[in-house]
């Protein structure tokens, strides 16, 4: 193995990370017995033992071969989601695990990076984009996965696969204003429903004149009427003055505004009660302060307190005391931050920032478009769940149950992500080598 | 190595790209950084503080108040252990509440409804809300039974107040109740927190700093669950102290068995010291009717009754003093020189004065005819003193008034005690923006009119007459004994004021006084074998019934008590008050009371 091309930054900071959320884990089972047993550190210890073990074994081979598994990953990935519906153990209300004596496995976890390879895979071979009907097959192959893991119900793990659809098109060429829709179309259909559920649940929100208008579907009828006459006046306006305006891209935006608007509608109407509440409590978590805002709140509380050079191990009473919820999965950056404070908090940002920037570098110097996209694909997939996780356990982000990547409790992901380093440290090692 | 031309194409549009999205990165990153510095360095004191208020419950220990007794210690306010229920959310699931709330609902004999809304009532999960108080004992030993299944769930053993002689005493010792928003904005500072009981009225009240004792602290680290882990700090309550009384039980009981039936008030004292042996204002209320919801009827009767229940007639009740005055008219007649004792005038029944030819009636229609001091005094002879009243002149039967203690506050200590009004040329040209006349001077001397005087202050004037001259301040409180048993505060006399007669004066004052009760007025306080020199006072009242009045003191040759009877609209004094008095006499001397004489109004009309 050459030293030069083993990308040592990456494998480092991974690790460090990793032995970071063994520390959490080691802090909650010696500070609070309830809420974690000691096996769950010996489980975590195994799995990133296992992790390794799959990065060694990935790197003795090409990763370009990925490409001809690609399909049947995917496949595999699908027919797994599948029967974790009929055979899977249901955790919690949600039918996402299968459980084999002291192991399980989460599907949803191998989906991710099935989705990302044949994504790749696809877009390198299409090499040029034609129209709008090339994009339907990207959209076709997220529906599948994204399908039947809301059928498990696990809402938070669908989130990502936005995220990395869109960037990977985005990489890979698919022209701009595709991109562009797609963002306005998630942008608008999310902060609809938002504002929305707001409004709903928080009455004095009413008050504001934007959020009445937005909460009232009839003046949102009325907006999408004038917003269509507005246009026509616009375009008419624009031929008498030989100004040239592309009538079909108009129309396009405008269906753009139309299916954001009825789309948040429809997103609304599935929504349980208790998501849409979690959904909007980060906007104000004393809207339900012993419900779904009291983990927000006591997560800020854990963090803030941690001041400067947080309370000491096993010295964090937020935690300790088990006011702090989800403290192994969810809330574990909360638990870090409040034990070594700002200067824990932010090394591990930090670490976490040298994953995600080496791997764009990686992404950057693939030797061929599959690689690329793969790591595009991989880094978005980091960044989405960090900004996710951490932004919650800081109040700036909804509930959603995304767990932080390489810190959380949870051997499934864990190993996952590690395989997604792993192929990270493939691509870079075999950059030159064709 | 081959590389095509369009894949290096492609590569250098993809460079591109990356940069975006690194700096989308780059962005979000700078964000969660500045988000965590926000919260943890800039924010982090107060949230180091939130965390400590989120681990560290604080649980109150009442105080029990202090006792009070009579001079016989017999118990008069006593502390009850009683169980009280509260709960505190915690980290409880909505589900866990609502659970909690059903099981405490068929304990506690409650609906679930009306145990629900107090469950949720509280925002903060770690303020104790209270569920119930005074629950039974049965009810508190099953819910610390079932501890476990009732997370969050605390019963705490409080005192509560119990009067156990119920309406005896009311005025005096008051009642207690729950702390007001107001009282609370005011008493922060003193140590007083919202829920306490606070003495609203009596000596509940006026030695509520000294009754109340100080709360113990605990404070205690709890998990989210509410579980208790350590005791981080404690410090143990103090009871409040005791106040023995110089009340007589049995005679209070006496006084206001007597004044059953009437408005009015009666005051009992021994004039050697100012000690109250009994106050009473009727109709009374049973203090205890405060320590528990007010039933619509019991409301309607404390607020409503037109005798109103709740005021202390004997201290705040203020009406004209009527004859009872004509004491202090004859003092200052005797001691200024302006009349002597022998000196006989002419009674007609009535006087006419000055150019408007204004009549003033003697109360006897027919008139005393020529009659002396004592004998003015005993028949309560107007005309007699409207002829006083007019050499004197207002300026000087004003000065003896005060003497007598009347215009002030007698300082006793009860809280919410009137002063009266002692009026004269200043105060009717400041109040009434009128000049004073000599028919104002006629109706003060025979004590009608501007002047207002409480039950209290008619015992003071007795007192000066028992004592030749000096007489004591009232007081209620013998002792104040703190809680480990020391006797801090020991009753002594105190002298509130001296009426400075040559000592002959005060033996026609007696003279006038015992007259009253053997041939006189007052003969319906007539008690055999017992010398008794008392007064009968009828307060005229143009809206309605007069008001009745009888003062006395005995024995004469060596008094030992002063009783001042007052009744509302009762009528007139030695038919109404003057019996009642009686009775307490008999009560106190042991004698019987069967009456005497009977007589008619017309005889002792006044």
């Amino acid at each position: 193995m050459n030293r030069l091309r083993f990308d040592l930054w990456l494998f480092i900071s991974m690790c460090l990370v990793c032995v970071s959320g063994m520390l959490g884990l080691f802090s909650i089972i010696y500070q609070n017995p309830v809420a974690g047993s000691s096996n769950i550190l010996v489980k975590q210890v195994l799995a990133f033992v296992i992790g390794l073990m799959v990065i060694i074994f990935y790197l003795q081979f090409n990763y370009p071969t990925l490409k001809k598994y690609a399909l049947g990953f995917y496949i595999t990935s699908i027919v797994l989601l599948a029967l974790v519906l009929l055979l899977g153990t249901k955790v919690r209300g949600v039918r996402s695990w299968f459980v084999l004596g002291v192991f399980s496995f989460q599907p949803s976890e191998l989906a991710k990076l099935a989705f990302i390879m044949f994504l790749a895979k696809y877009i390198e071979e299409m090499r040029t984009w034609k129209s709008w009907r090339d994009l339907a097959w990207p959209v076709l192959l997220l529906l599948f996965p994204v399908g039947l893991i809301l059928l498990q119900p696990d809402f938070g793990s669908t989130l990502v696969f936005f995220p990395i659809l869109v960037v990977m098109l985005y990489a890979g060429g698919c022209r701009l204003k595709y991109i562009v829709a797609m963002i306005g179309f998630g942008a608008l259909l999310s902060s609809l429903t938002l504002v929305r559920i707001y409004a709903e649940l928080q009455s004095t929100a009413v008050d504001n004149y934007v959020v009445r208008v937005i909460a009232n579907p009839n003046y949102m009828l009325v907006f999408l009427a004038a917003l269509l006459v507005s246009l026509a006046l616009i375009y008419f306006l624009a031929k008498r003055l030989k100004f040239k305006l592309s009538f079909k891209q108009m129309m396009a935006g405008f269906s753009v505004v139309t299916a954001g608007v009825l789309g948040s509608y429809i997103f609304e109407f599935l929504m349980k009660a208790y998501q849409k509440k979690r959904l909007v409590v980060f906007l104000d978590p004393y809207l339900d302060p012993l419900g779904a805002g009291y983990n927000i709140i006591q997560s800020k509380i854990a963090v803030g307190s941690g001041s400067w050079l947080g309370k000491g191990l096993l010295y964090g009473t937020q935690s300790r005391l088990g006011f702090l919820p989800e403290q192994h999965t969810d809330f574990i950056f909360s638990v870090l931050a409040e034990t070594f404070g700002f200067a824990g908090g932010a090394l591990l940002l930090i670490l976490l920032f040298i994953i995600i920037w080496r791997g764009i570098i990686i992404s950057n110097q693939a030797r061929d478009e599959f690689g690329a996209l793969v790591a595009t694909g991989i880094v978005t997939m980091f960044a989405f769940h960090i900004f996710l996780n951490i932004g919650m356990t800081l109040g700036i982000m909804p509930i959603t149950g995304v767990p932080l990547p390489l810190v959380s409790y949870g051997g499934s992901s864990l190993v996952m992500n590690m395989f997604a380093i792993g192929i990270l440290l493939n691509i870079r090692m075999k950059r030159f080598y064709y | 190595m081959l590389i095509q031309k369009q894949t290096l194409k492609i590569i250098a549009l993809r460079k591109k790209k990356v940069v975006v999205v690194g700096m989308i990165v780059v962005f979000g990153f700078v964000i969660l950084f500045l988000r965590l510095f926000y919260i943890q360095v800039l924010n982090g004191r107060y949230f180091r503080q939130v965390a400590e208020a989120n681990r560290i419950q604080r649980f109150y220990q009442k105080a029990p108040r202090g006792q009070i007794y009579d001079r016989h210690h017999k118990l008069l306010a006593v502390n009850k252990p009683s169980f009280a229920v509260s709960f505190t959310s915690y980290s409880l699931t909505q589900q866990e509440i609502e659970r909690v709330s059903q099981e405490l609902a068929l304990i506690l004999n409650l609906s679930f409804q009306e145990v629900k809304t107090r469950t949720f009532s509280s925002l903060q999960p770690l303020d104790p809300v209270v569920i119930a108080t005074d629950i039974t004992r049965e009810q508190a030993l099953t819910i610390m039974e079932r501890k476990t299944s009732l997370p969050g769930v605390n019963v705490a053993i409080e005192p509560k107040r119990q009067y156990p002689e119920g309406t005896l005493a009311c005025h005096i010792i008051g009642y207690v109740g729950e702390l007001t928003m107001e009282e609370y904005k005011e008493l922060k500072s003193a140590g007083y927190r919202i829920g306490d009981k606070i003495g609203k009225t009596g000596l509940e009240a006026y030695y509520d700093h000294l009754l109340r004792g100080e709360h113990g602290e605990k404070q205690v680290e709890i998990s989210a669950k509410g579980r208790q882990l350590r005791l981080l700090r404690e410090t143990i309550s103090l009871s409040g102290n005791d106040l023995a009384l110089t009340i007589d039980g049995d005679l209070q009981r006496l006084v206001q068995d007597a004044l059953q039936g009437v408005n009015g008030a009666a005051v009992v004292m021994n004039p050697r010291s100012g000690e109250v042996l009994a106050l009473a204002s009727s109709p009374g209320y049973n203090p205890n009717t405060f320590l528990r919801p007010v039933t619509r009827g019991e409301f309607t009767y404390l607020f409503k009754n037109r005798g109103r229940p709740l005021f202390n007639k004997a201290i705040q009740a203020q009406y004209p003093p009527a004859s009872g005055f004509k004491i202090i008219t004859t003092a200052a007649g005797l001691q200024e020189g302006f009349v002597i004792p022998d000196e006989k005038m002419e009674c007609t029944g009535e006087m006419i004065l000055g150019t408007y030819d204004q009549v003033f009636r003697c109360w006897k229609k027919d008139g005393h005819g020529k009659i002396n001091l004592a004998s003015a005094i005993a028949q309560s002879c107007d005309v007699y003193f409207y002829q006083l009243g007019l050499r004197l002149g207002v300026t000087r039967i004003a000065a003896y008034a005060r003497k007598f203690g009347l215009g002030s506050l007698t300082g006793i200590d009860l809280p919410f005690e009137k002063k009266g009004i002692v009026p004269d040329r200043d105060w009717k040209k400041k109040v009434v923006k009128e000049a004073w006349y000599d028919g104002d001077t006629l109706n003060m001397c025979i004590g009608q009119g501007y002047l207002w005087i409480t039950p209290l202050q008619m015992a003071g004037i007795f007192n000066a007459v028992a004592n030749d001259g000096p007489y004591y301040r009232p007081k209620i409180v013998k002792n104040i004994i703190s809680p480990d048993g020391k006797v801090y505060h020991d009753f002594f006399p105190e002298e509130q004021g001296i009426v400075e007669l040559d000592r002959q004066h005060w033996h026609v004052i007696k003279k006038g006084l015992e007259e009253t009760v053997t041939h006189g007025t007052g003969r319906q306080a007539y008690i055999k074998g017992l010398r008794v020199a008392g007064k009968t006072g009828t307060a005229q009242n143009p809206q309605g019934m007069d008001h009745a009045w009888f003062g006395c003191l005995a024995p004469v040759d060596n008094p030992q008590v002063v009783v001042v009877v007052f009744v509302e609209h009762g009528g007139h004094g030695g038919v109404v008050a003057a019996p009642i008095a009686r009775q307490i006499l008999a009560g106190y001397f042991k004698k019987s009371a069967v009456e005497g004489q009977t007589v008619t109004p017309e005889e002792i009309g006044d």
